[in-house]
């Protein structure tokens, strides 16, 4: 398993009146080549779980393995420019990271501090530009005169043109539109889908975890709570409810429509399918 | 960071925290006038036992006060080196070699650090005593006589509040983006200088513009929410003075009145 | 008595003299509605709540808040009628403690500073957040920050308040008590809402709609009969609601049913409709 937490604890400022043990005793093995979704309460420890996939912050117990890198509590690691060059961070409102004056150049940025040449990284970050949906024409434009939406492409095709083997997104679509929170999700399924890289993507919204992932981790006051695949999660309806999840609106739906006698079976995950086999009972 | 005690609030109840911060502040300065008059080392002495005492009214521990004089000490050792080879008056105590001390060297050094030292533990015993809030509270009433000067204090006194509300929200945001910039290979450790400039720049520029789009916003929050800059408002926090301000107040003044006292019996 | 709240009448705006930003626009929004709009994001929706606030200088038009024309001169007056909750949490909590921050407006407003803790203790309370009242911002929650926003807005006895996606910065839980909030501020209709979102759910929950897109109106009415216009909400990267969805993948399959908008009650049709069979 290419992503690995034993028995990892992670306190804030441990020894102060301020100490807060934010991930409790974590056991977690991630496949490669997935899209799985990491969610949980605000303060549950989702965000302090992923920077430990690229150093940001070092275990205060346990043993964390990313691809081959090893980070042991108590330890120095030593790799931590290889691994940031192997996993790729998106923070939350990543518009903020960019800083330099032509929207190339800041996607040039990341690729060049891990030992790019000039040459290769403009070649590179061209393509993860137009792979984001930033167009030519916008190659030269100062990051500040684009659209929210847009400057948020920019910096995850930052990201992107590290060439990551794992990508990790925390909360990549706050705040945009619902438009465009489909499309950014659909960029990172073709991501996954056509570069094979791994994607983690920390998100509230349901809907996007129903549509696009594989596999969901839950975390709750800094523990594991569960780990399963999407199909698993979203049959335990009472669970997801004692949760404090609120369902994708066709799993409500389709419970509503189990509590007024019809059931449908739970490998029907979208409309058109839902559509037909209400259709096929009517034919009945 | 989190080491430094110099200006930071404790919150605690105590008869000093509870005093109006301008009784505080009037005091405080009374005290740091006093503390140059050339009262002599038994003025400093009476004062050194007054101040040590208020600090445990205040609940605060001395060795609270001990730290937040830890930066001066190597400022205290450089200063002493100094005065041993510049102040060649008094009389000879030492020789060592080419080195000569003189005792008026090591007076002189001695009611610096005194000196400084006595101020700390004034200074400390305001800020750790008076919330950041209250103290802007307490300046702007205090500088009030200046608007007839057309200072305008209220502005200052807003300005000031509201850097202080910010101070944290911003060090959450330079840590947010610290950590961005370090996951796209920012060493913000090592390296050439070129690559640390553009490291700290990745840094700065991000810090800008995002505190430029948190001020836009926090003007049209104030503005839709009424406020017109010099415009007369109503303030909600009132200070109000009670018996121990007066106590504060007239005690101080004592001080320094007695430290005065002191210097001339001195001097004659 | 007026019976609009709101009045706007051919209103434009530019923030770059190339391109309109709004474009003649005019609307009503009756007193005591609950009114959502709703456009992508730059279409122009957050410019016009800006505007009705007089935060942002109209270059034509007219507006009329409450019966009174906003101008230069009647600003104060405009802001005593109708107030704003914004987006970000942190950029608009402006006191150092929660009870600093309720009281802001009340300062500015020159509010008697004898009744001022009356006022903010009975807000706070309306908004749940009487145990923070000392509490400092950065101890607080988004959501419980936005309720403070609301508090503050609320303690100023406003007739109209705009929100302006005041969610779209919260997690699910706070999304939820927001919108409860506002849903209960509403009830009984002595306030004017005016709410830019792009929850499709709260959208279904509002009186009006008012659709924006590239600074014109598209389309006013009431949820049910925007959602209708598929095509056109197609057309302008807006959603509609999922049951909507479902009823047009039903008629698709030869299966009608009506155009209730409350997902119970569409399941409780469905299932009529199938066990009739």
């Amino acid at each position: 398993m290419p992503i690995r937490f034993e028995k990892v604890d992670f306190e804030y400022s441990p020894g102060t009146p301020f100490a807060f043990k934010a991930l409790k005793n974590i056991d977690l093995e991630l496949a490669m080549g997935k899209m799985t979704a990491i969610i949980g309460a605000t303060g549950s420890g989702k965000t302090t779980l992923v920077q430990h996939l690229n150093a940001l912050l070092l275990p205060t117990a346990g043993k964390v393995t990313v691809l081959d890198h090893e980070i042991k509590a108590g330890q120095k690691f030593t790799q931590v420019k290889e691994l940031r060059h192997n996993v790729g961070l998106v923070f939350q409102f990543a518009e903020y990271q960019l800083f330099e004056e032509t929207v190339l150049k800041d996607v040039c940025f990341g690729p060049m501090n891990f030992g790019v040449s000039e040459a290769d990284a403009i070649e590179i970050a061209r393509r993860s530009l137009l792979t984001v949906g930033i167009p030519e024409k916008s190659f030269e434009k100062s990051p500040l005169e684009m659209s929210g939406g847009q400057k948020r492409r920019v910096a995850i095709a930052g990201i992107l043109a590290m060439k990551p083997k794992i990508l990790v997104l925390d909360e990549p679509t706050a705040g945009l539109d619902p438009q465009g929170a489909e499309s950014m999700m659909e960029l990172f399924r073709k991501v996954n889908k056509n570069s094979g890289i791994t994607v983690l993507i920390v998100t509230h919204n349901m809907e996007h975890v129903l549509q696009y992932c594989d596999d969901v981790v839950v975390m709750e006051k800094g523990e594991l709570l569960m780990q399963t695949d999407i199909e698993t999660f979203f049959e335990n309806y009472e669970y997801m409810e004692k949760a404090n999840i609120n369902p994708p609106a066709i799993i409500r739906f389709k419970e509503l429509l189990k509590k007024n006698g019809l059931e449908i079976a739970s490998d029907v995950l979208d409309i058109d399918s839902l559509a037909s086999a209400v259709a096929r009972r009517c034919k009945k | 960071m989190k080491n430094i005690t110099l200006g930071q609030y404790i919150p605690l109840d105590s008869f000093f925290h509870r005093l109006d911060p301008r009784s505080k502040i009037c005091a405080m300065l009374a005290i740091l006038i006093a503390i140059f008059v050339p009262a002599g080392f038994i003025g400093y002495g009476i004062m050194a036992v007054i101040l040590v005492r208020c600090v445990l009214l205040a609940k605060l521990q001395i060795s609270f006060v001990v730290k937040a004089m830890k930066p001066m000490v190597m400022m205290m050792f450089f200063l002493t080196i100094i005065n041993i080879f510049v102040i060649k008056t008094g009389n000879l105590i030492y020789t060592l070699g080419p080195i000569t001390i003189y005792d008026d060297a090591l007076k002189q050094t001695a009611y610096i650090v005194v000196r400084l030292a006595l101020m700390i533990m004034t200074t400390t015993l305001l800020t750790a005593t008076t919330k950041p809030m209250d103290m802007t509270l307490g300046i702007e009433d205090l500088l009030i006589p200046l608007e007839k000067l057309k200072v305008p204090t209220h502005d200052i006194a807003m300005m000031i509040a509201l850097a202080l509300r910010f101070i944290p929200t911003l060090i959450e945001e330079a840590d947010r983006i610290l950590k961005a910039q370090a996951s796209r290979g920012v060493d913000f450790e090592n390296g050439s200088l070129k690559e640390k400039i553009s490291a700290i720049l990745s840094l700065i520029v991000p810090m800008f513009v995002s505190c430029f789009q948190r001020a836009d916003d926090l003007a049209d929050a104030m503005e839709a929410r009424g406020y017109v800059v010099g415009a007369k408002r109503v303030r909600y926090k009132q200070l109000k003075f009670g018996w121990g301000d007066y106590v504060v107040i007239i005690a101080a003044n004592l001080i320094l009145a007695g430290m005065i006292y002191l210097a001339i019996v001195k001097g004659s | 008595m007026y019976l609009n709240a709101i009045e706007v009448r051919n209103l434009s705006f530019s923030y770059d003299p190339r391109v309109r930003t709004i474009d003649h626009v005019s609307f009503d929004i009756p007193e005591g509605s609950y009114t959502t709009l709703i456009g992508h994001n730059g279409s122009g929706k957050s410019t016009i709540a800006k505007l009705l606030l007089g935060l942002l200088e109209r270059a034509e038009g007219e507006i009329r808040i409450d019966g009174l024309d906003l101008t230069l001169e009647n600003l104060r007056e405009i802001r005593g009628k109708i107030g704003i909750v914004f987006q970000n949490p942190d950029n608009q909590f402006i006191g150092s403690t929660v009870r600093d921050d309720i009281a802001f407006g009340l300062e500015n407003h020159c509010v008697p500073q004898e009744e001022m803790d009356g006022i903010i203790e009975k807000f706070a309370a309306r908004v749940n957040m009487t145990e923070f009242l000392n509490s400092e911002p950065t101890k607080l929650s988004g959501g419980q920050k936005q309720r403070v926003a609301i508090a503050a807005v609320l303690a100023m006895r406003h007739k109209i308040i705009v929100f302006d996606e005041a969610t779209s910065m919260l997690d699910p839980t706070g999304k939820r008590e927001i919108n409860a909030l506002i849903k209960g501020l509403h009830k009984d209709k002595r306030l004017t809402v005016i709410s830019i979102t792009h929850d499709i759910e709260e959208v279904a929950q509002s009186d009006n709609v008012i659709v924006v897109n590239k600074g014109q109106i598209a389309l006013v009415g009431t949820p049910k009969e925007v959602f209708r216009n598929e095509k056109l909400m197609e057309s302008m990267q807006l959603d509609i609601p999922f049951v909507y969805k479902v009823r047009n993948a039903l008629k698709k399959k030869g299966i009608r049913i009506s155009d209730e908008l409350d997902m119970e009650r569409v399941a409780e049709e469905v299932c009529q409709y199938v066990l009739k069979k």
